[in-house]
């Protein structure tokens, strides 16, 4: 007899490549290893995709190949297979484990498996965390009130909800995983929007073009953000707005809004908003009654966030705690596949990696506007990849002082590339 | 006329095929067949040569874009491809064991090709598997001494694999195309 804690072996079918990688992970993740997949001849239990548009005669095969197998059948409709459990699609992981394990008890007996096609999903709702009572304490840097009358959900109680090896939930993100946008020149000005007061071709106006990012939404957010990490704990940024969540584990943010609404409120100064800022505060956030598990696709990599909210913050002008007559450089690239991607920001990044450099100069060089210079500035300032303060002792490793081979080709390289 | 390449590396499965299929400007040459060892538990076709495509330039010059074969079995061949290379991009999936071991693994054989031209690191699976996170590549690359773009992709997706490779061309000369 097996041992209790032993894995199941498992086959999948009917699944291309993507989904059985993803079913054998969600089997080691969410399902915590109780089965493992293996090649049909070793199986113990198959696992069967009826969505496949060969179902029937895959079900055949398998059957005929081995008959006395138990089987799983999983289908976003409900399906009546002799012999086998049906988990409805999208799976639990809960509706899983007790399939398997129903399998497995028999197994153990020796007898064959012949349970009634009813679905077993729907069983638990996996999502809903179990909440423990928590305070948050202390403050942090921007005017933010904690709650203390709430609880903190422990990252650890909501683990089942975001897991971190893999998670079919992550799919479901689709804003998270959505590839760049180009914005052109055109179109840039328009999107980030202006403010008023500021000639940015007159050079001194330009030198004055700064904000302070902490009369801004997007200090709070970081604040807030900070503050998740620092306490580990999924934590909502309350600002008489929209709810906003912080999941510090995955360095993600729910917030359900559209782009038109964040832009107007990225660009407000919170004092005004808020009175005095003593209206935003942070509390405990429960992810299911906020409703991020209904709305995935409102989940953002914080990066993401930050940079977007930074760009309109922005408005072409750069942080005031950046010293404009100081050279600055980036820590890293940009993750830019993920992120929006600003006016000449490609090749800021390759100067600014390569070595600190004045942000006129950089203008001057590559011969573009200082507002997109700074709002690139501001955008990978938010995401803390910009330095200054050492840049005499920070030594950046860079091809850039090699001579390129084939330049010009390089640069045809790259026109193609760019159309 | 010289070869021009631009070479695609990484374990077997972080989608260097598909990249090189993304971005070529005809039907990739692919040599995928059957796996047959330790690469089936992870796709059931494998390249075991090379893959190959091309970028047609605007003056009938054209990029050869070479797939190296992602099995070390096979990496007496690196070399002979990286020869005539203008970078090399990393590909490395996300969802494999040990990924940091897979980079430097791929790092430390294409060392010397690194040092004469530039890298570029794409991850994949990222939707698969969110962990480690880009920062977390980059922590990683510190050891190293390198200062890559290492961006999430979707190999499927021309968009990514393109931004891949424009920031290996600036990496290796930030003012391309300013002069």
């Amino acid at each position: 007899m097996k041992s209790s804690n032993q894995a199941i072996k498992v086959a999948l079918y009917g699944m291309d490549t993507r989904a059985s990688k993803m079913m054998t992970m969600y089997l080691s993740g969410p399902c915590k290893g109780i089965a493992s997949v293996v090649g049909s001849s070793e199986a113990e239990i198959d696992i069967i995709d009826a969505d496949d548009l060969n179902f029937k005669s895959l079900l055949q095969e398998i059957k005929s190949n081995a008959p006395e197998r138990p089987s799983i059948v999983i289908a976003l409709q409900a399906v009546s297979v002799e012999g086998a459990i049906y988990v409805k699609k999208p799976i639990e992981s809960e509706s899983l484990i007790q399939a398997l394990k129903q399998i497995k008890a028999n197994l153990g007996k020796k007898k064959r498996v012949v349970p009634p096609p009813v679905p077993v999903s729907g069983s638990k709702e996996i999502d809903k965390p179990d909440v423990k009572a928590e305070v948050v304490a202390e403050g942090q840097a921007t005017d933010i009130s904690l709650s203390k009358d709430l609880s903190a959900a422990k990252v650890d109680d909501v683990k089942i909800l975001k897991q971190k090896t893999v998670s079919p939930n992550e799919k479901k993100k689709t804003l998270k995983h959505r590839t760049a946008i180009d914005l052109s020149d055109e179109v840039f000005s328009s999107y980030i929007g202006h403010v008023e007061g500021i000639d940015f071709s007159d050079k001194e106006q330009v030198l004055q073009a700064s904000f302070n990012s902490k009369h801004y939404f997007l200090s709070y957010i970081q604040s807030a953000l900070r503050v998740a990490k620092e306490k580990n704990r999924i934590i909502q940024l309350n600002a008489n707005w929209k709810p906003l969540v912080i999941f510090p584990e995955t360095h993600e943010i729910w917030l359900d809004t559209k782009d038109v609404q964040l832009r107007a409120f990225s660009g407000i100064l919170m004092k005004q908003w808020a009175g005095s800022g003593s209206g935003v505060s942070l509390s405990a956030a429960d992810p299911v009654k906020v409703g991020c598990n209904d709305k995935m696709e409102s989940f953002y990599d914080a990066d993401m966030l930050l940079w977007k909210v930074a760009i309109w913050t922005s408005k072409g002008r750069y942080p005031s705690a950046i010293d404009i007559h100081q050279p600055v450089y980036l820590k890293q690239w940009p993750n830019f596949t993920r992120l929006l991607i600003t006016p000449n920001a490609l090749q800021i990044s390759a100067v600014l990696t390569s070595g600190p450099a004045l942000m006129m100069d950089v203008v001057e060089q590559l011969k573009i506007k200082p507002e997109y210079m700074f709002v690139f500035i501001s955008a990978a300032h938010a995401l803390g990849i910009v330095g200054q303060e050492q840049q005499k002792a920070n030594k950046i490793v860079t091809t850039a002082a090699k001579k390129p081979k084939a330049r010009g080709l390089l640069a045809k390289i790259l026109g193609k590339l760019r159309n | 006329m010289s070869q021009y390449k631009i070479i695609f590396t990484g374990p077997v499965g972080a989608g260097k095929t598909t990249a090189i299929e993304s971005i070529s400007d005809v039907p990739p040459v692919k040599t995928d067949a059957a796996a047959s060892d330790m690469t089936k538990t992870r796709k059931s076709q494998t390249t075991v040569a090379m893959d190959y495509g091309i970028m047609n330039l605007d003056d009938g010059e054209k990029i050869h874009l070479y797939g190296t074969p992602g099995q070390e079995r096979f990496d007496f061949m690196w070399d002979i491809l990286s020869v005539g290379g203008l970078g090399l991009v990393l590909l490395l999936d996300n969802t494999r064991a040990d990924p940091f071991q897979d980079m430097k693994f791929f790092l430390d054989s294409f060392a010397d090709f690194i040092a004469d031209t530039s890298v570029a690191i794409g991850i994949t699976q990222m939707d698969l598997s969110s962990t480690p996170t880009v920062d977390d590549y980059h922590q990683q690359l510190k050891k190293y001494g390198l200062k890559p773009a290492v961006f999430a992709v979707d190999a499927r997706e021309k968009k990514d694999v393109s931004l891949l490779l424009q920031s290996l061309l600036l990496s290796i000369d930030p003012m391309l195309g300013r002069e």
